[in-house]
């Protein structure tokens, strides 16, 4: 309990400090902070591939390229705030994320702690069990997700072709 | 078999429009339609023909025509009308003008010969979209507007139909009966009071717009007002009937009890319609819209004949249908050939015609005294038939009634007068021509015919009001 | 397994073909689009083949995919709305080599809709279906078509996010991942409420229902012409099939959570979608906004939870489907080299092009709900549903939204058949491809008024749910 209260301090703190902070750069190290602390969550919760996972995938790969992200756009830019398009969007929103935790509490209150009656399958969360599921009665699923990072690629194809064929596509379709 | 004749005639007609010549189309759409009422003449000689066909069997819906004693003659009038509003069409209207005629007649037909709901709805939805057509392209300036208003009137109507065709369907099968759109077989069926009031409002809109009878005539001036005297013809002559002909064939055999408790409510919207009009008749100065007017209150009359809900004056109601079909047809088309030659309909403008023109002169005054009410005319049978109806269940109606026959002869006689007699002004018009001629004396042939002849309608249009009127009667019936 | 997924493979191989087509030869993009095309149709066949194998229904994957007449149905919409969209965009250089490709993912997509009995693949059939359309939203290449597949990407995240919160929701609350595996008795309150309120949201947004709607216009105005045809008839099978699905199946057990809510949002939908319809002078536009109200008579079928319903709601798939195809095709051939249509550019279309004009007639009165062209049918069939399942209220929102569609679909006709400006008055050109389509989709749209019947016979096997009433 102490560990779930500190942890949850963490990663609220964390998504907090991403929206808040000023320097994008800051944003990135505070959404880490929140990454590493839900990495942790899942290492309570018994499912250590995916805290794995989490620390890789997220923290590693994908912060990093934030990170380069950040810091070529941004590099030596003022941190001027641009003039926001809608008033009052942030008050708005912050009155929107309470209410909706708010509601979320007194839900939990009102329904305290009902565990769930259906135990955990063999080697849940684990290396192992996650390479049976995969490799064994759900291969189909792996056989779709390959198939949205076809598409992935097809689309960065797609959305790059060089400025020449759109131009002369422009000027005569070859219609049959 | 000679109702699908009738049916798929004009259907094949408007295709072979569309492939003739521009100035032939109009000689294939005249052949066809002389085809067609060929056909008609072959169904005069059946008894009861009639097409059954499976059509979407899942939902109990059948392709049901038949031509009883209540739709023949309309099926007549329609044949009829055709033939006279296609030769008074001008050549120069294009192909598409006579394929939408054609599509309309083919719609009409099979309107006035459906006894299975669904078919009956969709050929009453189709025949908008010919007329709308029609006023969109072939009418004069406010004519798209006219015809929007048209359109959406109708659907506003017919959806509601729509909802209430389904649902007594469904009230039906939820009751235990089959899943069917046949009338015969929803007919006294017992509906909940709550719907039954909803229902009988809902199927009554949609007829009272089509009609039109008043207050729901909004569409009706522009339409009439817009339109080529040919589509006028159409829409007053035979369209106009769908709205009575829905509420004796789609409405009596439902929703008896309902027209019973409603009556006198009904009586007096009919009875202000036929005031209405009279009176808005009598104010015109445009002799187009005195017509119009004028036919709006017809309307009214045929729907308190109906409203009376005595076997007199349902029997004259479905005479006068015929009667009036063919009468303001005529002279929608007279007043058409006048406006032709003058190129003004108003009243004013116009003097002394029948100088120059006699013999149009005096086929304008035959339909003038037909619609109006002379004896020995059909108009006046009609009118007696409906009047003494009214003498037999509300004497109040029967006075007002008899009071817009009088109004009735003034306006029309006005027109005529203003327009035909007195001292000749502006220059000499020409008279009719040798094929107006041609189809002009048939068609006032037919319209003494059968004004001396009544029974040959009311002797067959009896039986087939049998139940209604049995029930009436009090005799028991229903089922 | 015996060649239960055998539809999916061959389109799986289609986008392998059409992709090795393209690098063959980089010039000649025409043998990706027939490699595309015979991978439609030999889906098509193989969908037919099944359609009277007695295994059916067929569990796979512990119970993840579910093959039964149902999905073949879908199955074959959705492979009508791709042959369509091909052949609409058929070796249109604007569209690039990959159109077919990405067409194909997008289908797959759909058609995993259809056999999904399992979260998980309700999820990957969402994604692999949004996936291909994000891009090729995007792929016209010009300002708007840009804006329109980043609108869409974002939107269309976002919405997944919600679906997965939904589903995860839902298998803390049973479980189960398995549909038709939950039970009513398992369920733990308040999280399966959660769960099935996020989850139908994030489905009811991929069909564009009221207030779900934002995204659909804009992304259909922006869209290429061929994938906004595919948007407008795929899309709607795939969201309206799983959406189906998901309730039919899985939430009979707890009808009363879902079905007025869902009432309230069809009339709504129906209403105002044909309202906003009203005003629009962009044909896109309009159609987007038609195909709103259109979800909107779709989500009727599904709320009224009976046979009628399901039947009904595929009958109008189908029907709204044929509809579209007409229409988008003939404004791919009025728009020729741009990219919309306004009501300005179809005046006078009627002396440019009678033919056009009178398909585009039968197009628009079949979306009005005229009879004789299938759009009546299906409204009917529609009405005798909810009529059936004792909701008036339905009933009345759908004739009051067909009533201001109307007013809507008249108005280009109108246009179109007044006389031109004279500043264009050569014929439309008629591209062969786009042609069979327009010809095929109209035949269909007056053949599905005139003799229903065998739609009818077909619906009633594929949604022949025996638990309904």
């Amino acid at each position: 309990m102490i560990a779930f209260v500190i942890l949850a301090i963490l990663a609220l703190g964390g998504g907090v400090g991403v929206v808040v902070a000023r320097q994008p750069v800051h944003s990135a190290l505070f959404l880490i902070l929140n990454i590493l602390a839900l990495a942790i969550f899942y290492i309570l919760l018994s499912a250590e591939f995916l805290a794995a996972a989490q620390v890789i995938v997220y923290a590693g790969a994908i912060m990093v390229l934030f990170l380069f992200v950040v810091t070529l756009l941004t590099a030596g830019k003022d941190d001027a705030e641009p003039q926001e398009g809608l008033a009052g969007q942030r008050l708005t929103a912050g009155i929107l994320a309470v209410l909706a935790g708010g509601g979320l509490a007194v839900l939990g209150v009102l329904y305290p702690s009902q565990s769930i009656p259906f135990g955990l399958p063999p080697n849940f969360g684990n290396l192992h069990g996650m390479g049976l599921n995969l490799w064994n009665q759900d291969f189909v699923y792996l056989a779709a997700v390959a198939l949205m990072l076809l598409t992935a690629a097809i689309g960065v194809l797609v959305l790059n072709r060089p400025q020449r064929r759109q131009h002369r596509a422009g000027v005569k379709g070859e219609d049959s | 078999m000679f109702l699908v004749w009738l049916l798929a005639v004009p259907l094949a007609g408007a295709i072979a429009t569309l492939l003739a010549s521009a100035k032939g189309a109009k000689v294939v759409a005249a052949i066809t339609s002389f085809v067609a009422l060929v056909g008609y003449a072959g169904l005069l000689f059946v008894n009861r023909a009639g097409v059954n066909w499976p059509w979407i069997s899942a939902w109990g819906v059948r392709f049901h025509l038949e031509a009883d004693g209540l739709g023949l003659f309309l099926l007549g009038l329609n044949a009829v009308l055709f033939v006279v509003a296609i030769l008074a069409s001008s050549e120069e209207m294009g192909r598409v003008y006579y394929f939408w005629l054609l599509l309309l007649e083919f719609s009409v037909a099979g309107l006035f010969a459906a006894v299975d709901l669904f078919v009956f709805y969709v050929f009453w939805e189709v025949l908008l979209i010919p007329v709308f057509f029609l006023l969109t392209q072939w009418s004069g300036a406010r004519g798209k507007a006219a015809a929007l208003k048209w359109l959406i009137m109708n659907l506003v109507g017919s959806f509601f139909l729509l909802v209430g065709i389904v649902a007594v369907a469904v009230i039906h099968h939820q009751n235990g009966g089959a899943f069917t759109f046949e009338i015969s077989a929803l007919s006294g069926m017992t509906l909940p009071a709550g719907a039954a009031t909803w229902l009988f409002v809902a199927f009554l809109v949609a007829f009272w717009i089509k009609a039109p009878l008043w207050p729901l005539h909004g569409w009706m001036p522009d339409a009439y007002g817009e339109s080529p005297a040919p589509v006028t013809a159409l829409i007053s002559g035979v369209l106009s009937k769908a709205g009575i002909y829905g509420i004796l064939r789609v409405m009596m055999p439902l929703f008896l009890p309902q027209f019973r408790q409603f009556q006198l409510v009904l009586l007096i919207l009919a009875a202000i319609g036929l005031l209405y009009g009279a009176l808005a008749a009598l104010r015109q100065n445009d002799m187009k819209m005195v017509t119009a007017y004028g036919s709006l209150s017809h309307m009214a009359m045929m729907a308190l004949g109906i409203f009376s809900l005595t076997e007199v004056g349902i029997l004259g109601t479905t005479y006068y249908m015929v009667a009036h079909g063919l009468m303001v047809g005529g002279l929608f088309i007279v007043l058409g050939l006048l406006e032709s030659r003058t190129g003004t309909r108003t009243i004013q403008d116009m003097a002394g015609l029948n100088k120059s023109a006699p013999r149009l002169a005096a086929y304008f005054l035959f339909f003038v005294l037909g619609a109006l009410g002379l004896p020995g005319l059909p108009g006046f049978v009609g009118e007696y038939m409906i009047i003494q109806g009214l003498i037999q269940s509300q004497v109040v109606f029967a006075v007002v009634a008899g009071f817009v026959l009088v109004v009735a002869a003034w306006y029309m006689l006005r027109v005529f007068q203003a327009v035909m007699q007195g001292p000749a002004k502006g220059s000499a018009i020409r008279d009719l021509l040798a094929r107006q001629v041609a189809w002009l004396v048939p068609l006032a042939g037919l319209v003494v015919f059968i004004g001396l002849w009544p029974a040959g309608i009311t002797s067959h249009a009896a039986p087939s009001l049998y139940h209604v009127t049995h029930f009436l009667a009090g005799k028991g019936g229903g089922q | 397994m015996n060649g239960a997924l055998g539809p999916e493979y061959m389109v799986v191989l289609g986008v392998f073909a059409s992709m090795i087509a393209v690098m063959v030869s980089r010039q000649r993009t025409i043998a990706a689009y027939w490699a595309a095309l015979a991978a439609v149709v030999a889906a098509g066949i193989w969908t037919a083949a099944l359609w009277s194998s007695p295994a059916l229904p067929i569990s796979l994957y512990a119970q993840g995919v579910r093959v039964d007449l149902f999905s073949l149905a879908i199955d074959g919409l959705v492979l009508l709305a791709s042959a369509g969209a091909l052949l609409v965009g058929w070796n249109d250089a604007r569209y690039g080599a990959d159109f077919p490709a990405l067409v194909l993912l997008a289908l797959l997509g759909m058609m995993v809709l259809g056999l999904a009995n399992n979260f998980l693949v309700l999820f990957l059939g969402i994604e692999l279906l949004s996936l291909p359309l994000y891009v090729l939203a995007a792929s016209g290449g010009y300002a708007e078509s840009r804006e329109a597949g980043l609108k869409y990407l974002l939107l269309g995240a976002f919405s997944s996010g919600i679906l997965l919160f939904g589903l995860a929701l839902l298998y803390g609350a049973s479980g189960t991942m398995v549909l038709t595996q939950l039970a009513n008795s398992s369920l733990i309150l308040p999280l399966a409420g959660a769960g099935l309120a996020l989850t139908v949201v994030g489905l009811v947004f991929k069909l564009g229902i009221i207030p779900f709607h934002m995204w659909v216009p804009d992304v259909y105005e922006g869209s290429p012409l061929p994938v906004t045809t595919f948007m407008a008839f795929g899309t709607k099978v795939g969201a309206a099939a799983i959406l189906l699905r998901f309730l039919f199946y899985g939430f009979s057990v707890a009808v009363g959570w879902w079905e007025p809510a869902l009432g309230y949002l069809a009339v709504l939908t129906m209403v105002a979608g044909n309202l906003l319809a009203l005003a629009q002078k962009d044909m896109k536009r309009l159609l987007a906004y038609s195909g709103i109200a259109n979800a909107g008579y779709l989500l009727v079928g599904i709320s009224a939870h009976n046979q009628a319903g399901a039947r009904a709601m595929l009958f109008y798939l189908l029907v709204y489907g044929l509809a579209v195809l007409a229409a988008f095709s003939v404004f791919t051939m009025v728009a020729r080299e741009r990219n919309s249509v306004s009501l300005n550019d179809l005046t006078g279309l009627a002396r440019r092009s009678p033919w056009l004009t009178a398909f585009l007639a039968v197009a628009m009165l079949s979306l009005a709900g005229i009879p004789l062209t299938g759009g009546f049918v299906g409204k009917f069939y529609l009405l005798q549903a909810a009529l059936d399942a004792n909701e008036p209220g339905l009933a009345i929102g759908l004739v009051v939204g067909a009533m201001i569609g109307l007013a809507a679909y008249v108005r280009p006709l109108q246009r179109a058949f007044q006389g031109g400006d004279g500043t264009s008055e050569a014929p439309v050109r008629w591209p062969v491809a786009g042609a069979v389509v327009v010809v095929i989709a109209v035949l269909g749209t007056i053949g599905l008024g005139v003799y229903p019947a065998p739609i009818v016979h077909i619906v009633n096997h594929s949604a022949a749910f025996d638990w309904l009433r």
